[in-house]
């Protein structure tokens, strides 16, 4: 069993997708904004951290920015309405997945499952061909 | 300390203001708001005190209600049902801002997930994804207010607001601050936390939109403690859905008060304003010693010489009688000097012009000189205030100088109170008369004969002239007759004539059944077996 950091402001958004990543056998911990997500990744114990990007008081970006200025990594799939091209900070590596919102819940797991396994690419980022061949 | 710190924010909003280069906005009412966001209302104000700035919704109409737009740094209520649109009002005013260079939050305290609202977002115009997120940024803090209360909220507001230095914020779903204050101090902990919101709108001079579907008593205490009020409605009125918007409060503007009726359509609301609040209060000008001739000379001669510029005339009259006719020759004498429009329900423009052929008025030539302009209208479920608004927009567009308005049964059609067409038609003659319009509306009655009593209560007082046609039985035959019941401040023919409508148009004739003809030297009126001159849009 893996534990997953979802980082989520959209309550019912949390709900659903712990609900899903618990089925699957994960043990998932809900913070609903960055600040208290950054909080809950120095305290450790994660195998892989679910967030959104727009979230009141540090943003999904902001918050893994600063988690790898501290010098905690783990694998990390972001979520966001926006599509990625929207998304600052894009291309520094800081996340391995995206899925725009809304999303089928299966392909969350597959890519939670396939990070948790130790893939890698842009084909973790759903989306990212479309928007880099504008 | 707390005054010279709003003084520094306000200079520098105006400072934002002149760089994103905020000017017109996005109806004429808007186009009023200078670039400082000042509005010509506060032209004499004292000049120690720092005048109120003002910001465009992008939702049009509702600034001219507003009386120039929200005010920067004023907290609101936005109430209303769901389905109303309070998300699409909001979303149109955060987008607004982001076209104007400008910074909004979108902050959520519902259980409601930003993907769908963007799926329904994205059909309407205003909506634009590459503004999300730098210039409107979208988040949700109902684990905030669930898990910590009000206070952590209002900190959160307070760090976003920092963070983010959002001209306009909206907070959606208000009273779910109430439902999770808890305990007994619930209402306490909910009013410090609607005291503390508007605090924060005027520290950082930032405009707050509170959205709410709950409807409480006006005189509950979060009304009292914010800057304005405005409220949607969506009601059914019988089998049809009607939705109006009201402004209750507006703290230190001239608002529009009462209901005015709003549309959501692709481009988000737009809203109506009653047509009377837009009427000026100053007399209009008189109608004038000018007569425009209709189009029939020998009514002319009966009308005392044709109908006086800048007046309102109404011509009566069952199905079929000759209404239509009658209005359309009074357009068959426009020209591109003298413009005229014609703005009708019943017959569709194609059928107009054909019936207009048959009558000796080539509708088309007109049309296409520029001389006439026909907007049609189905009479289907129409806003009054709408139909109002195109009309003014229409007259003052073309400039025209000789209006149609076929018929008042389909303007009195969409009244959800009857009683008020009287005060709409005051308001739209007084505007027309302003623009120099002189207009003819029909108005279908019952009565197939001449009528004993007619229920046109809604003429009095503001229509100048009353023609009626009507039926009349000789032996088997049914022949039409045109009587003339007032010509305001004139003198006319009280003798009802009988006239056939044929190729040329309205033909009246005297009982000897000889074509009655206007004198163009006096104002007598000859008999001649030959037609007069046609006017200019006249088919020769």
């Amino acid at each position: 069993m893996s534990r997953v950091l979802l980082v989520e402001d959209e309550a019912a958004v949390a709900l659903l997708v712990s609900i899903t990543l618990e089925d699957e056998g994960h043990e998932v911990v809900v913070r609903p904004n960055g600040r208290k997500g950054l909080e809950a990744m120095r305290a450790g114990g994660f195998d892989v951290v679910v967030t959104d990007f727009m979230m009141p008081s540090l943003d999904g970006v902001e918050m893994i920015r600063a988690a790898r200025a501290e010098g905690i990594a783990m694998p990390v799939v972001l979520t966001s309405a926006v599509p990625e091209r929207r998304v600052p900070g894009r291309d520094e590596g800081l996340y391995q997945g995206f899925l725009q919102k809304p999303y089928h819940e299966d392909r969350l797991v597959q890519l939670v499952e396939r990070l948790l396994n130790g893939a890698e690419g842009d084909d973790l980022r759903e989306g990212r061909k479309a928007a880099s061949s504008r | 300390m707390q005054r010279w710190a709003c003084a520094a924010r306000a200079r520098r909003g105006r400072l934002r203001d002149t760089a994103s280069g905020r000017s017109a906005a996005n109806d004429d009412w808007s186009e009023s708001i200078n670039d400082a966001g000042r509005t010509d209302d506060d032209a004499g104000m004292h000049p120690e005190i720092a005048p109120i700035e003002r910001m465009g919704t992008g939702v049009p109409q509702l600034d001219q209600i507003l009386g120039g737009g929200l005010v920067r740094g004023s907290a609101y209520i936005v109430q209303g049902p769901p389905g109303a649109g309070k998300t699409i009002m909001a979303n149109q005013i955060c987008h607004e801002r982001a076209r104007r260079g400008e910074g909004a939050l979108y902050l959520t305290l519902l259980a409601e997930s930003f993907g769908r609202m963007f799926s329904h977002m994205n059909g309407f115009s205003f909506f634009e994804p590459a503004h999300i997120p730098d210039r409107v940024y979208y988040a949700g803090a109902y684990a905030t207010i669930r898990d910590e209360g009000p206070d952590a909220l209002i900190r959160l507001v307070s760090a976003e607001l920092r963070k983010r230095r959002p001209a306009l914020l909206v907070i959606d779903g208000l009273f779910a601050a109430r439902d999770h204050a808890g305990g007994r101090d619930a209402d306490a902990a909910f009013r410090a936390f609607v005291h503390e919101i508007g605090q924060q709108a005027a520290l950082t001079e930032t405009t707050i939109l509170l959205l709410t579907n709950q409807s409480r008593a006006s005189s509950s205490p979060e009304y009292t403690m914010v800057d304005g009020w405005i409220e949607l409605q969506d009601e059914l009125r019988a089998e049809r859905a009607l939705r109006t918007l009201i402004v209750h409060k507006q703290r230190g503007s001239a608002f529009l008060r009462g209901r005015h009726e709003y549309r959501i359509g692709e481009d988000g609301l737009t809203v109506f304003p009653r047509l009377e609040t837009q009427a000026s209060r100053e007399p209009v000008p008189g109608t004038s010693d000018t007569r425009l001739p209709t189009g029939v000379d020998a009514l002319d001669t009966m009308i005392g010489g044709g109908i006086p510029e800048r007046s309102s005339s109404v011509v009566l009259g069952p199905t079929g009688s000759g209404k239509t006719t009658v209005a359309m020759q009074f357009l068959g004498e426009c020209t591109p000097d003298e413009r005229g429009l014609f703005f009708g329900f019943y017959e569709t423009p194609d059928r107009l012009a054909r019936k207009a052929t048959s009558v000796g008025v080539d509708l088309d030539a007109l049309r296409e000189s520029g001389a006439l302009e026909v907007v049609w209208q189905p009479p289907l479920e129409n806003l009054i205030d709408d139909l109002g608004q195109r009309i003014v927009s229409a007259v003052r567009r073309t400039g025209a100088r000789r209006v149609v308005i076929d018929g008042i049964n389909a303007l009195q059609r969409p009244l959800t109170f009857p009683g008020r067409i009287h005060s709409f038609l005051r308001a739209l003659n007084d505007i027309l008369k302003a623009e120099g319009a002189t207009t003819i509306y029909t108005r279908e009655v019952p009565q197939l004969f001449f009528p004993e009593a007619l229920a046109v209560e809604e003429l009095s007082g503001t229509i100048d002239n009353t023609i009626i046609l009507h039926y009349t039985l000789d032996g088997n035959a049914v022949r039409r007759r045109i009587s003339v019941l007032k010509i305001r401040d004139s003198d006319f023919d009280h003798i009802s004539q009988e006239f056939e409508v044929t190729a040329e148009g309205i033909v009246l004739r005297d009982v000897s059944g000889h074509e009655r003809l206007a004198d163009t030297t006096t104002s007598a009126t000859v008999v001649s077996p030959t037609s007069a001159s046609a006017g200019g849009g006249r088919v020769r």
